[in-house]
């Protein structure tokens, strides 16, 4: 032991970890009591969180390939095969959420205690800096996941950039590494995440420790002590002479404190959430994504989607840039005077307000209402009110024309624009006929996509919308007399003889059979639908495979070619056959079968009708619609 | 241990030119660093950028009227970009011999548009814009219609010529 301490007594004489270290971290800062010396802990709440990111990126960063085509792949075997890689994704993921939780609550917090106040304006300077190199460093990580969405992230972020007056075209270029996604562009942002960007952030941190200790850590705030830089510094001084406590461990037992509830929260989370799931691979040509930023930045992409489009180009330069210089000038003009925040209404007022406006938006952002629904189903019956008739046809109208991408009837739809339930007790007949027509501001004119009497039977349904028929649900409408036709329904086929309309379900992958290229369960011609000609087919199609699947109508005659079938009705194929749909997904279609004969119901991805994804349609020219499978 | 035989000290004339020649020497070796580093960062907007016809498909392929995706490789893809060297556009065959290719961009903020066949509408997904079939805004906050790809009938192949993102304005 004695030799113990006399090399440490060494050690020490060489070091000097006596005589400078120590009087460093037991520094005499002001003493306070009670709930307010808690508010101090945030600072070293987001450098443990950066601490944290830091340490879970380097084996990342080890195993992680920056290449635009190979980034993806390198994730995919990090979740699934390297040992605690999907754990440690979690991680970094939530110490990154954590850092920019606590560098916000850090910040209205020294905002709110006027610490930004002589003599610590440059201190505050270099935290709205280190805000800045924060929000980079996160986001720029979410780009590097480098799936779909990350692909997209990239794209709005150019084609924002690109808006910048004179320079925008080489903000772009900057941004991608050339005029398009090239094979550098994950590599940049690789080097802006793991080398400029943490370089910037330890230097400007740690120059923001060293103003910690020169200037002092700021007494909380007293009314009626207002900051006069004449006098300040030696009164500051004389307070901690008489009444310092040392920094360790009187105040620091509560960083570390709160700095390990800090960690165990991000582990907690990184065990029970795991990490942010991959949207697939990163192919700009796939035209099914729906780019969202991560949670922290959806109140700016709300506050971009409901700016007018005349005030977006101030809105997205001019704001920020208002922000930035805003935040960097506040110790300029404010940095003297009244700390306390009971003396201080704008201050108050300001933190409110922004609080508000950033949790308001960061709700909208997640419900996205100015998105259309690109996952709407036809209106069923019981809210049509109606099985027959203007009206039942209407409301297929309202399903198959798009209206309900972006309108709502009782619950079923979009959200993008009013909301159309009871739109008959709104509007007349001529309003909704000039409306459909010329379309709107957000609303494209329907003008050559309707004929006249579809354009009829849709006003009819419209003008339907009242509250009195939720009352009436269940009776035919009065507007045609009840039709006698007959009703059909089975599992995959229901119709009606009297509007002569067929309502198909189509699961693509239903069981293994032919090694999931099976239409319900069966494929190579086995099953046969049958429709009499002129019926209004509605396919809903979906996908419960492994592989992407797509349904479209051929001629018999093209059912073994290779890929790009030709479609034998308009729309009468699920969106984008050559690539079809994902498990999970579905996309509806619907068509006229007007013209008899034998087709198929092919699989359009290539290969896959060849493998015997392909079934048969007979449009007859008479009789009733029938679908036959063989009997197990 | 004896004297520290120091020579004789610095005139005040000579720190003061030891100081500027310091600094110049340090700013030298800013530049000799800071060129080759700041023209790297710089590369994207400095180098050219190619353009290339790309094939997207037999003309007999097409139907009269249709609108569909095809995918191509950029102009000038280096071996490593992977599945992201591709770019998507929404081609429709106008006639026997002419196509119109619009980029699946949209010209408000980038996202991918998707056509509609049965609305015969292009839709965007992030904030609701709608373009027609012809590609001019129907609605939202697009500020100008979808952008289009040069296309030719070469030796039997349907070929769009491959830009680049379509965002100068």
């Amino acid at each position: 032991m004695d030799g113990l301490r006399r090399a440490w007594a060494a050690f020490d004489d060489r070091v000097g970890v006596s005589a400078v270290f120590l009087p460093i971290i037991k520094h005499p800062v002001p003493p306070t009591a009670g709930a307010i010396s808690w508010a101090y802990v945030f600072g070293s709440a987001t450098l443990v969180s950066f601490i944290v990111a830091v340490i879970s990126g380097i084996p990342l960063a080890a195993q992680y390939i920056p290449s635009t085509g190979q980034a993806y792949q390198s994730i995919e075997w990090i979740n699934t095969r390297a040992i605690f890689g999907y754990q440690i994704r979690a991680i970094h993921y939530f110490s990154a959420n954590a850092m920019m939780i606590m560098i916000g609550i850090h910040m209205f917090r020294v905002f709110l205690m006027g610490s930004y106040k002589y003599p610590r304006e440059v201190n505050w300077i270099l935290g709205v800096i280190l805000l800045f190199l924060t929000a980079g460093i996160v986001f720029t990580g979410q780009i590097l996941r480098w799936d779909q969405v990350g692909v997209y992230t990239v794209m709005i972020t150019v084609f924002q950039g690109v808006r910048t007056p004179w320079i925008g075209n080489w903000v772009g270029d900057l941004l991608l590494g050339g005029n398009t996604i090239t094979g550098v562009t994950v590599s940049r942002f690789y080097a802006l995440h793991v080398f400029i960007l943490p370089g910037l952030l330890f230097a400007v941190i740690g120059f923001h420790l060293y103003m910690v200790l020169h200037a002092g850590i700021s007494e909380p705030p007293k009314s009626g002590r207002p900051v006069d830089p004449k006098s300040y510094r030696v009164w500051y001084h004389n307070m901690l002479k008489r009444d310092g406590v040392p920094f360790w461990p009187d105040a620091a037992w509560r960083d570390v404190s709160f700095g390990i509830a800090v960690l165990l929260g991000i582990t907690i989370l990184a065990i029970t959430v795991g990490a942010p799931p991959l949207a697939g691979p990163p192919n700009p040509a796939d035209i099914h994504v729906i780019p969202r930023p991560d949670w922290y930045f959806l109140w700016y992409f709300a506050a971009l989607a409901l700016t007018p489009p005349s005030m977006e180009n101030v809105v997205m330069l001019a704001a920020p840039l208002g922000l930035i210089v805003g935040l960097l000038f506040l110790p300029i003009w404010a940095n003297k005077g009244e700390r306390s925040p009971a003396r201080r209404p704008w201050a108050m007022i300001t933190v409110l307000c922004s609080g508000l406006m950033i949790f308001s938006l960061t709700l909208t952002g997640a419900l996205a209402p100015w998105s259309p629904n690109f996952n709407a189903t036809p209106l069923p019956t019981k809210i049509i009110g109606a099985t027959s008739g203007a009206v039942f046809r209407g409301g297929m109208l309202f399903h198959t024309a798009g209206c309900e991408d972006c309108h709502s009837v009782g619950g079923y739809g979009g959200l993008r624009g009013p909301d159309l339930t009871n739109v008959g007790g709104r509007l007349t007949s001529a309003d909704m006929i000039i409306r459909i027509m010329n379309g709107g501001e957000n609303m494209p004119s329907f003008a050559r996509i309707l004929s006249a009497s579809e354009l009829n039977d849709l006003v009819a349904f419209l003008q339907s919308r009242t509250v009195y028929t939720k009352y009436a649900l269940g009776q035919t409408h009065t507007t045609a007399p009840p039709p006698s036709g007959k009703q059909g329904t089975s599992r995959w086929l229901t119709w009606n003889t009297a509007s002569h309309t067929a309502t198909l379900t189509l699961i693509a992958g239903y069981t293994n059979a032919i090694s999931g290229f099976n239409f319900n369960g069966f494929g190579q011609g086995q099953m046969v639908i049958s429709v009499p000609v002129g019926y209004h087919v509605s396919v809903n199609f979906s996908n419960q495979g492994a592989l992407p699947h797509s349904a479209e109508i051929t001629p018999s005659a093209d059912k073994s070619l290779p890929s790009n079938f030709p479609l034998a009705f308009p729309g009468a194929a699920s969106i984008n056959p050559a690539s079809g749909i994902v498990k999970g997904q579905t996309a509806n279609f619907s068509f006229v079968a007007n013209k008899a004969g034998s087709y198929a119901l092919v699989c359009g991805v290539p290969g896959h009708a060849a493998a015997g994804m392909w079934d048969i349609l007979k449009v007859t020219a008479g009789g009733q619609p029938s679908l036959v499978m063989p009997s197990h | 241990m004896g004297e520290y035989k120091a020579p004789a000290p610095y005139t005040e004339e000579r720190r003061r030119f030891l100081n500027r020649l310091s600094l110049a020497l340090s700013a030298l070796g800013g530049v000799i660093v800071g060129v080759p580093f700041i023209g790297s960062l710089l590369e994207p907007i400095l180098h050219s950028n190619p353009t290339a016809w790309r094939a997207v498909g037999k003309l007999d392929v097409f139907q009269i009227g249709q609108t569909v995706e095809v995918t191509f490789l950029n102009a000038d893809p280096l071996a490593w970009t992977g599945v992201s060297a591709k770019t998507g556009a929404w081609l429709r065959r106008d006639d026997a011999t002419s196509f119109t290719a619009f980029s699946i961009y949209c010209q408000h903020l980038g996202c991918p548009v998707r056509w509609n066949q049965q609305e015969q509408i292009f839709l965007c997904p992030c904030h609701g814009g709608v373009y027609y079939a012809n590609g001019k805004v129907a609605g939202g906050p697009p500020p100008r219609g979808l952008q289009k790809y040069p296309v030719r009938v070469h030796k039997g192949q349907v070929e769009v010529l491959a830009t680049g993102v379509p965002y100068t304005y």
